[in-house]
């Protein structure tokens, strides 16, 4: 198997086409055409006339949503301060939550967890004790998310149909710049959420806490 | 700001790095088409943020860095559409040599690995790096990088292993 393995990867190079060689000319000229945008005087003014409206709306909606965000913050503790992290045993060998990393993207900050699940059950519920997630996206799967509504509360719920692994990863996105803000305030990130087996049962929830220190940056130029 | 480029400075370049960018970007995206899309936007990132660099080195690790990162980033946004057309080159394939279903399905564990390991074997085996090249752009000790290409082989015999016993 080893041999066999090695004389595929070795193929990989030569099975790579070639470029297109026409494709500079079009980079060339996309990059140069998007770059000669310019504004005349009048239109500079009013530019910076409607930046300066956006920039007002934007601080009284940030203020307004931290008002909310603290009000529905105690609701979800209070909804859920009886679970406790529940894993232990055999249950841990078929079903835990591990913290990959943390990365910034050009459009969500990013925490990425990998579930290991070998129990028969695709389906799974995910909430957020903390903070509200945006999305959630799993990159290994074919799977479906949505958001429903189960007993007045809003849980995300994942069916995976592609079952060749039993380890997923999933990226809880959050809006721009929510984990570079906290950990440039406070240093920690604190993730707490709760993780439902095939169906939302106030007895049968895992809760997860984990405290995150630092995140890649995933923008121009950076890598894990 | 005007672009400081110009087309042949930018042809030059092209000329260089065109090929191996693609090399990365198409071991990501399994498709000529997405392949060049991502070239396509480094590309413009480079002419446009026309970034000075002490050697050739610098040059083209910076350039390998942003498309692993395009790369990444088509992958997650277009991960649902590349898991109907992989099942759809799973059955088309179905008639063909058992080589090209093993490559497939090599392929297909491969684009799954954790990302740490997939940038390794993507550098080394598309792109036909060193190790020690691979230790300058994702700024670990060589020795790590052979860590991870070892750690990631191993991940692929056995997955390609229990992949050959359930097809026996």
């Amino acid at each position: 198997m080893k041999n066999k393995v090695d004389n595929l990867l070795e193929q990989l190079h030569n099975d790579v086409p070639k470029i297109n060689p026409y494709l500079k000319t079009k980079i060339y000229s996309k990059a140069t055409n998007n770059k000669k945008i310019s504004f005349p005087f009048f239109k500079k003014r009013l530019l910076t006339a409607l930046c300066s409206i956006i920039i007002c709306l934007s601080i009284i909606t940030l203020i307004i949503s931290n008002i909310d965000g603290r009000k529905s913050n105690v609701n979800i503790d209070k909804n859920h301060s009886s679970f406790e992290p529940t894993l232990s045993g055999t249950e841990q060998d078929v079903f835990y939550v591990n913290l990959e990393y943390a990365i910034y993207t050009q459009n969500y900050d990013v925490v990425t967890l990998a579930i290991n699940n070998e129990n028969s059950d695709q389906k799974f519920y995910i909430k957020s004790y903390n903070l509200d997630f945006d999305d959630i996206i799993i990159n290994n799967a074919d799977a479906s998310i949505k958001e429903v509504s189960i007993e007045n509360e809003t849980f995300f719920e994942i069916v995976v149909n592609n079952i060749k692994t039993s380890v997923h990863y999933l990226d809880i996105c959050f809006k721009k710049e929510t984990i570079k803000n906290i950990l440039t305030s406070n240093n920690i990130f604190n993730l707490s959420f709760i993780v439902y087996l095939s169906e939302v049962d106030s007895e049968k929830g895992y809760g997860f806490n984990f405290n995150i220190n630092s995140a890649y940056d995933l923008r121009e130029g950076n890598i894990i | 700001m005007p672009i400081k480029m110009t087309e042949e400075q930018f042809e030059q370049k092209y000329h260089l790095y065109a090929q191996d960018l693609f090399n990365v970007a198409y071991g990501y995206a399994r498709s000529v088409q997405d392949a060049e899309d991502i070239v396509q936007n480094v590309f413009i990132k480079f002419i446009q943020t026309n970034n000075k660099f002490k050697t050739e080195n610098d040059e083209k690790y910076w350039l390998i860095r942003v498309t692993i990162n395009e790369s990444i980033n088509f992958v997650k946004s277009s991960y649902k559409k590349k898991i109907v057309l992989n099942d759809e080159i799973v059955q088309s394939t179905s008639d063909q040599t058992k080589e090209n279903n093993d490559k497939e399905e090599l392929l297909f564990f491969i684009e799954n690995l954790p990302e740490k390991y997939k940038i390794v074997i993507i550098l080394f085996y598309y792109e036909n790096m060193k190790t020690h090249e691979i230790s300058n752009i994702l700024d670990i000790s060589e020795a790590a990088v052979r860590k991870r290409l070892e750690r990631a082989r191993d991940i692929l015999r056995n997955k390609m292993e229990v992949y050959n016993e359930e097809q026996s």
